[in-house]
């Protein structure tokens, strides 16, 4: 597989370090080169940022993208591990193509930097890379430990599929991708009516009534399942966060997707951090026969902030 | 609710989103009706009526909580006939708002936090520590020059 380079985002760098360990240690299994990059700022924030100067927003995306493509502008694609991400690099990638008057307004601060506007390189979901260059039946090849017996339900969030004019990836109304890259790791997949409804994150800041109720409303949908599988830190914080303010909900461990890769190629819970869940994920991984993770702990705060 | 339309606050929407295609909508709801949020309550937001306001000109929409109740989530932006794309009228709305000082506290905050470190989350020790743990390389970098530029861009 080519080379691609790895736009980590802030929220999975600098809050979910395990995301990153995870997604590097598949990777590394899968044979795919993560090429790293030096100077990435925020992607930014595809809601709040975007909604308050989508000048400013537009220009940060455009710098990220620009430090991508690297001193030849020969990188071929970027691949970011967030749903937000992977969102706000690919609408900014598409404004930066087909409006001209932004574009010229960019590539004159991009200059102003010592930079230049690049627009051939694509943007990539690493879901959507594993997808596409290898594919479910092909990923089943690689496993070492499949994660048999259990019953996992997915969240693939609004950003991986929506917009599908920009993010061309699976089907934005009946998402299955990341179902069948789950049932690749030889669990079952719960099927639940509103699997591709938001997850409430982004109203946190405005209306967090609401967004918990959104949230919560997904959690009880999916309480017969063994955990919540998502693609996105910000998905994986909120459902975390509402389990914690509302204890009357049913508990469901919440997993990113390449954790739950990582164990079925080999990883050590402890390697991936698993142990930094706030709803703790110890029984699942005790049925994967895996010994309780947080001997490899490190005590301290666990960033209960919400937001 | 009364509705007050401010023929000053109409100019300014058709020619800030001018280039929108918001004026295909024909009102047929299809949007609310896809809404996770209409569907908790239509009282919190409606697309369809949002579209409606600002495209007769009543100013309160930009101050009305139902403006800051959409996640972006494009379930309505896939479904509308007109191909009318909502979240980037709320986008453009929600610029507007800002631009005269009436967005909510906790978005302000956010702009702050990111042209003061370029980040939306700090890098605390805790996190350095695991990250060191985990056989990371260090997160951090300095962006102080492009931070200073965007900063002057804003104000
Ligand atoms: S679905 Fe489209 S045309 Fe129908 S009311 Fe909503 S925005 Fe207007
Ligand atoms: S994008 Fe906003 S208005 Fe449209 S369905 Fe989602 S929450 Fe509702």
């Amino acid at each position: 597989m080519s080379a691609h380079v790895l736009y980590p985002g802030c929220l999975i760098s600098r809050r979910y370090p395990g995301f990153e360990a995870a997604a590097r240690f598949v990777a590394k299994k899968l044979g795919m080169e993560l090429v790293d990059r030096e100077g990435f700022t925020c992607c930014p924030d595809p809601v709040w940022l975007r909604s308050a100067r989508q000048d400013l927003w537009l220009r940060m995306a455009a710098r990220n993208l620009a430090v991508a493509a690297g001193q030849n502008g020969d990188a071929g694609s970027l691949v970011a591990l967030c749903n937000g991400c992977f969102e706000t690099l690919n609408t900014a990638l598409h404004l930066l193509k087909t409006d001209q008057k932004q574009r010229e307004q960019v590539a004159r601060f991009l200059e102003s930097q010592g930079q230049t506007l690049s627009t051939c390189l694509q943007v990539k979901h690493l879901v959507q890379v594993v997808y596409e260059t290898l594919g479910p039946e092909e990923l089943k090849k690689h496993l070492v430990r499949p994660l048999e017996g259990l019953t996992l339900a997915t969240h693939p969030g609004c950003h991986l599929t929506r917009p599908s004019d920009i993010a061309r990836f699976d089907d934005p109304l009946n998402p299955r991708a990341l179902d069948e890259l789950v049932e690749a790791l030889g669990a079952r997949v719960l099927d639940y009516p509103t699997k591709s409804q938001c997850c409430g994150l982004p109203v946190f800041v405005t209306d967090r009534e609401l967004s918990l109720s959104l949230a919560a409303e997904k959690i009880r949908a999916v309480a017969q399942a063994d955990g919540l599988v998502v693609t996105c830190p910000s998905c994986f914080q909120q459902f975390e966060t509402v389990q914690m303010l509302d204890r009357s909900l049913p508990r469901v461990p919440v997993f990113y997707y390449f954790e739950l890769l990582a164990l079925a190629l080999g990883a050590d819970p402890g390697e991936i951090g698993l142990d930094q869940h706030r709803i703790k994920a110890d029984a699942v991984l005790a049925r994967l026969g895996h010994a309780k993770s947080s001997a490899h702990g490190v005590s301290g705060a666990r960033g209960t902030k919400p937001n | 609710m009364a509705v007050r339309i401010d023929p000053e606050f109409r100019r300014l929407v058709r020619e800030r989103l001018r280039d929108l295609d918001f004026n295909q909508c024909y009102q047929c709801g299809k949007c609310a009706a896809s809404c996770p949020v209409f569907h908790r309550s239509p009282e919190l937001l409606n697309p369809r009526k949002i579209i409606h306001m600002a495209a007769i000109g009543v100013r309160e929409v930009l101050t009305q909580p139902p403006l800051w109740r959409c996640t972006t989530c494009y379930e309505c932006v896939e479904q509308c006939p007109q191909t009318v794309n909502f979240v980037d009228l709320v986008v453009a709305l929600r610029n507007l708002a800002y631009e005269m000082g009436m967005a909510p506290r906790g978005v302000q905050e956010e702009v702050e936090t990111v042209l003061k470190q370029g980040f939306v989350y700090p890098l605390t020790g805790r996190i350095r520590q695991v990250r060191q743990r985990l056989g990371l390389p260090p997160a951090a970098s300095d962006l102080e020059g492009v931070l200073q530029t965007l900063r002057e861009v804003a104000s």
